[in-house]
């Protein structure tokens, strides 16, 4: 799952350093990327991810995001 | 005549000068209100005591107005309070209930409780957009303001609570937060209140997160004299801002817009330029100002402006300037519409049809359109506020999409990014889009801002500038050298500011002759170059007004 998600952020934009964590809080990930890594996820999990889980804690690094698609699997 | 009015106690006559006047941050009846809140807040050590002298601080400021703005600012805070705290008590029922679910089926209940308390958010937003679509649509009509009710009623005006803009959007942000569990209701309706028109961010911002400002009124801090003192450094500087820079630029700039055809090409740009200086020096100072008094409260207001003249492009603009409105719209409106399930399934399904780009430019425009309409209509209610939200729209969608092609076009002209050069010039266009821009809504709608255009083009005239001519048309030549000078200290300790510098910590570690010297050299320059308008009558902040 985990490497699913990296690969899925990888392909957004490979210039970003997703090893990070601290993505959000960082300032790495703008709002246009976090919605297409988020929306991306949806897509390719085929899951409904709800508003409040966009949170930078959700999104700081590739190990939140998998977790929080786990919730939705 | 002059005998009989000695005679009069002077009591009365301060009364009915306060009586007279505005509470504007910039008038001396703020002054006197400050100066009692602020002795007898610093004389007070039991905390419940502090809050609410402070309620008692904010409901002086506040019924200045008017006792029936009040009464509908009172009525929405308590709508507010039930209404949160009847969405945490259905979600209470779901916390009891999710222990022993996995994940999944916690999900599945959560949406069932989401629904139950959706009715509620629903009515109490109803309640507070009403409202204040209600007085925007009437001042869009024409429609007075009045004071009282049966001066509503009998005049065909409207009640305008204070800074209905402001905390209509910071109680919306509220209650999505606790509908979307982000935030946790306040249970103290005073606390609630307090926080809700606390008289520094009242009028004109900064559009602060409720649950932020309850944390810190639940937690005052004891009188401590480094803090205050930089509180009231931050407050004068703002000053300073205000009325040596804006408020003396404001006299040229309106002039000039008041009637473009009057004035020649050279001097229009001017006033176009100078105008986002004036905006920049007002609403910035207002925030400042307003920090700082809350700084000597002991409660730390959310940042407005980052250096945004600094700014390279529109996007980090908006990032620098007018930062908690962004920050609003980005949250409430930009990422619920982008993150909205269907909407994300409809580009994704036009992705995978191979309309790539289509998808990607669809993703970006719809949120991004909304937010900029939201944020012409929040400014006003005209076309020209439209239009002028629908130009950073362009602009903005514009940077994004011919970003490539400017890259390729840089590599080929051999443009080095991180050179200074390059970077001022990154500022100076930012800045003259910026300019550009406010010629939609200083002139009075779009009919003058066509006419503006067409003047500056019509008559250029550059001897206007030298032969004596710009020193008739509000502000004479001593003016415009204060306002330079002004305006190169203002750039100067942005410039302080954007290479992380601490004015105040700087002056701090200073010996004690130095420290008052400065302190003295502030405040005798705002006495003696401050302008105090017509009469003596403070002239108003530009964003109070909406």
């Amino acid at each position: 799952m985990r490497d699913k998600v990296l690969e899925i952020c990888r392909n957004i934009d490979d210039s970003i350093d997703f090893t990070s964590k601290e993505l959000i809080d960082g300032g790495i990930l703008d709002s246009v990327t976090l919605v297409e890594i988020a929306t991306e996820l949806m897509d390719e999990f085929d899951i409904d991810i709800p508003y409040e889980e966009i949170t930078p804690e959700n999104f700081n690094s590739i190990d939140a995001m998998t977790e929080l698609v786990e919730k939705y699997v | 005549m002059i005998k009989e009015t000695w005679k009069e106690p002077w009591i009365k006559y301060l009364a009915a000068l306060l009586g007279k006047a505005d509470m504007e941050y910039n008038t001396a009846v703020f002054f006197v209100f400050l100066a009692v809140f602020l002795c007898l807040y610093f004389l007070l050590r039991n905390p419940t005591l502090k809050k609410r002298w402070i309620l008692v601080g904010n409901l002086g400021f506040y019924l200045w107005s008017g006792w029936a703005a009040a009464g509908i600012v009172a009525a929405t805070a308590a709508v507010i309070c039930w209404t949160a705290r009847r969405m945490e008590k259905i979600y209470r029922g779901f916390e009891e209930e999710k222990t022993g679910l996995s994940p999944k089926e916690q999900a599945a209940r959560l949406l069932d409780y989401k629904k139950r308390t959706k009715k509620y958010l629903i009515g109490a937003l109803t309640a507070v957009l009403g409202i204040w679509i209600f007085v925007k649509l009437g001042r869009f009509l024409g429609f007075g303001t009045a004071e009282t009710l049966s001066e509503a009623i009998k005049n065909k005006g409207i009640i305008v609570p204070l800074g209905i803009s402001y905390y209509s959007l910071s109680s919306i942000g509220y209650l999505l937060d606790v509908y979307w569990r982000k935030a946790r209701a306040e249970h103290s309706f005073l606390d609630l209140f307090t926080v809700m028109i606390y008289f520094p961010h009242i009028v004109q911002g900064p559009i602060g997160k409720y649950e932020t400002l309850l944390k810190q009124l639940k937690a005052l801090p004891a009188f401590e004299y480094r803090r205050v003192c930089q509180g009231l450094q931050l407050m004068l500087w703002g000053y300073m801002k205000k009325m040596i820079v804006a408020d003396r630029l404001v006299l040229y700039t309106s002039a000039v817009f008041a009637a473009p055809e009057d004035f020649a090409g050279v001097e229009i740009l001017l006033a176009v330029l100078l105008s986002v200086l004036q905006l920049y020096a007002d609403f910035s100072g207002c925030m400042d100002l307003v920090r700082g008094i809350s700084q000597a409260v002991g409660i730390e207001l959310a940042e407005n402006f980052r250096q945004p003249l600094f700014a390279r492009d529109a996007q980090e603009f908006w990032a620098r300037w007018h930062i908690t409105l962004g920050a609003w719209s980005k949250e409430y409106i930009y990422l619920p519409i982008a993150m909205n399930p269907r909407f994300a399934r409809m580009t994704n399904r036009m992705k995978k049809r191979g309309r790539k780009w289509l998808a990607s430019f669809l993703k970006a425009i719809c949120p991004l359109t909304a937010v900029w309409l939201f944020t012409g209509l929040w400014h006003g209610t005209g076309v020209d506020y439209l239009v002028w939200g629908l130009y950073w729209c362009a602009l903005m969608t514009l940077s994004k999409e011919t970003a490539p092609l400017l890259n390729r076009l840089k590599t080929f002209l051999r443009v080095e990014p991180k050179r200074k050069a390059y970077r001022v010039f990154q500022s100076v266009r930012t800045y003259l889009l910026f300019a550009a821009g406010r010629t939609f809504t200083v002139a009075g709608g779009l009919a003058g801002c066509g006419l503006l255009w067409r003047q500056l083009f019509a008559g250029s005239r550059l001897w206007t500038l030298f032969d004596g001519t710009l020193y008739t048309h509000g502000l004479d030549q001593k003016d415009f050298y204060v306002a330079f000078a002004g305006i190169a200290l203002m750039l100067f300790v942005d410039y302080l500011h954007e290479r992380g510098i601490s004015i105040r910590e700087r002056i701090a570690g200073q010996k004690l002759p130095i420290r008052w010297a400065f302190y003295y050299g502030a405040l005798f320059s705002l006495v003696v170059l401050g302008i105090y308008g017509p009469g003596f009558d403070a002239a108003s902040f530009v964003y109070g007004a909406f």
